[in-house]
């Protein structure tokens, strides 16, 4: 298959394995930010769900701190965001490079912006639904569970779709900054280097990346909604 | 059953939604509580169950103040209480079935009694065989019954119901309401229904109370409220579910020409006298004319309540009035010339 690729594109000949590599960097990042994010994230969508005025479990404190926390963290602009984390980093993962140096910062730009896609995929349910599980003796944990978390799983399909497509592309900026993974080696060669070909096989591949995650998706959307 | 005693309620925004409440439905009675949009019903109905709290006043249910328990208790006191909605507030994702065993989860029954009592539930409300259907592929009265069913579904003594037939079309209300009828009397269940549709309270309901600007104005059996209404409101309320109004429309767009002896009246008699023969009775026995314009019987339950606009001539008339209001009919002398 990779003789192929290396008569369309002459550069990529010899870097077969460094490809590879920089693929399997990349669904590494994904695979480790997207699971904490994906939990981490959706506790704080229910947190701010629940503790919104006139909810079930109202509580301004709370609400307030999660709301301005992520208001915060989403007006920082990520490649500052990876510079500000990085003494963390270091304290947390032993090392401010490659994949384990890069989880850290994706997980702090992804979980913002994912909480906010499970707070309107929340929200879009009807509080008459809540109120017909309050009237029959629910209690606010399984409401939680029970119609929260089960009432718009398309909804809750579509935002993580979103965030993981959109976590590709900070994946490639933490290239920029020595994360590995795929941006990192269109920088290196396509951009460093002017091979032009080799960016091309990237955007190709993350093309690739980007529509299989919407063909799941979507799949999964339609096998849920009823 | 349910007792409520001065109960207010107020919220945020300064909106005094129910005022000084007192009400007391009886056991295995269906209780209607009717009033136009804003006037209270819905959050009245809500402080049943203690979906609002009340600012002041006792809520008696079953014998217990709800106000005063706490959240675990209350939720235990909530499973005895079904309720259901105007619009069915189902769970869409899931099948009817689902929706059905939802109250029964957790509550510490087996898998195959939770199954055998959701199969129960949907034979009583006559749905069976959709127990695999979702919600998005009911109708509105399907949905309805899978809500009726999931209210029912811990065997609770009471039901409430928030409009529960107002987005349903005439005929499906009509089989709705027959429906709460037999479970009223099936189960011994306690029903009350908020409505602003006279002709539910006029079919189903044993007692009625008429809100308005978050207080009840007027409450008695249905019988008495329909045959002797007070209140304005009430008068507006009861006279939409016959058509009296617009004889008195048609009447005064037709410009009747009254002889000099003539006078126009408004006769109605509830079901103490509907099997006598009294208009042939009044004509035989006095010198008069009567000339019959306008009639209705309306079944309140199962009690007749007629009304009749005659012209009545000749001269015996006070006489004959006379004979009918002996009689248990109420005679009124109307002006529309």
């Amino acid at each position: 298959m990779f003789d192929v690729v290396t008569q369309i594109f002459p550069n990529m000949s010899g870097k077969e394995i460094e490809f590879l590599e920089s693929i399997m960097q990349t669904l590494q990042m994904m695979l480790y930010s997207s699971i904490i994010s994906i939990i981490l994230g959706l506790a704080i969508g229910v947190i701010l769900t629940v503790t919104k005025r006139g909810r079930i479990l109202q509580n301004k404190f709370i609400y307030n701190l999660f709301d301005k926390l992520i208001n915060v963290f989403r007006s920082i602009p990520f490649i500052i965001l990876i510079a500000l984390l990085i003494g963390f980093t270091r304290m947390i993962m032993g090392t401010g490079f490659g994949v384990k140096g890069a989880i850290i910062p994706l997980v702090f730009g992804t979980i913002p912006f994912y909480s906010r896609q499970v707070e309107s995929a929340l929200v879009e349910i009807d509080d008459g639904i809540i109120e017909a599980a309050l009237a029959s003796g629910s209690s606010p944990l399984q409401i939680i569970f029970k119609i929260y978390l089960s009432e718009n799983i398309p909804g809750l399909i579509r935002g993580t779709m979103i965030t993981m497509v959109s976590l590709i592309g900070l994946t490639a900026m933490m290239g920029a900054v020595g994360g590995g993974g795929l941006g990192d080696f269109a920088i290196r060669y396509g951009f460093q280097r002017r091979m032009t070909d080799v960016t091309i096989v990237t955007v190709l591949t993350i093309l690739f990346l980007v529509s299989l995650i919407q063909s799941i998706g979507n799949y999964l959307i339609k096998k849920t909604t009823h | 059953m349910i007792e409520l005693i001065n109960v207010s309620k107020t919220f945020d925004n300064q909106v005094e939604a129910v005022k000084d409440v007192t009400l007391r439905i009886k056991p295995k009675q269906i209780f209607g509580i009717i009033g136009y949009s804003g006037a209270g019903k819905s959050t009245l109905i809500r402080l049943i169950n203690l979906l609002e709290k009340p600012d002041q006043g006792k809520v008696i249910v079953d014998e217990v103040d709800l106000t005063t328990l706490d959240q675990k208790q209350l939720r235990q006191s909530r499973k005895k209480i079904g309720m259901i909605f105007q619009r069915f507030n189902l769970f869409r994702s899931r099948t009817v079935f689902a929706n059905v065993r939802y109250p029964l989860e957790g509550s510490g029954l087996t898998n195959i009694e939770i199954n055998e009592r959701v199969n129960e539930l949907l034979q009583l409300v006559g749905l069976s065989d959709k127990a695999d259907s979702y919600p998005s592929q009911l109708s509105g009265g399907q949905m309805q019954r899978v809500g009726i069913a999931r209210a029912l579904a811990n065997r609770p003594k009471v039901l409430l119901c928030d409009e529960a037939t107002s987005a349903l079309d005439p005929q499906t209300t009509q089989s709705i309401l027959k429906l709460l009828k037999e479970l009223n009397k099936k189960l011994d269940l306690t029903i009350v229904v908020i409505t602003h549709q006279m002709s539910v309270v006029k079919d189903i309901c044993d007692e009625v109370a008429i809100m308005d600007q978050g207080s009840v104005v007027e409450q008695g059996s249905i019988l008495d409220v329909f045959y002797n209404p007070t209140y304005e409101i009430t008068k507006q309320f009861v006279h939409s579910a016959d058509n009296i109004d617009k004889v008195d429309e048609y009447l005064a767009s037709k410009r009747l020409e009254l002889a000099q002896d003539e006078n126009l009246i408004l006769l109605s008699y509830s079901n103490i006298n509907t099997q006598e023969a009294l208009i042939y009775n009044m004509i035989k026995q006095f010198d008069i004319k009567v000339n019959i314009l306008f009639g209705n019987i309306e079944l309140i339950g199962d009690n007749p309540i007629g009304w009749l606009v005659i012209i009545i001539g000749g001269k015996q008339q006070d006489e004959s009035l006379a004979y009918l209001r002996a009689n248990g009919v109420r005679v009124e002398v109307k002006h529309y010339v």
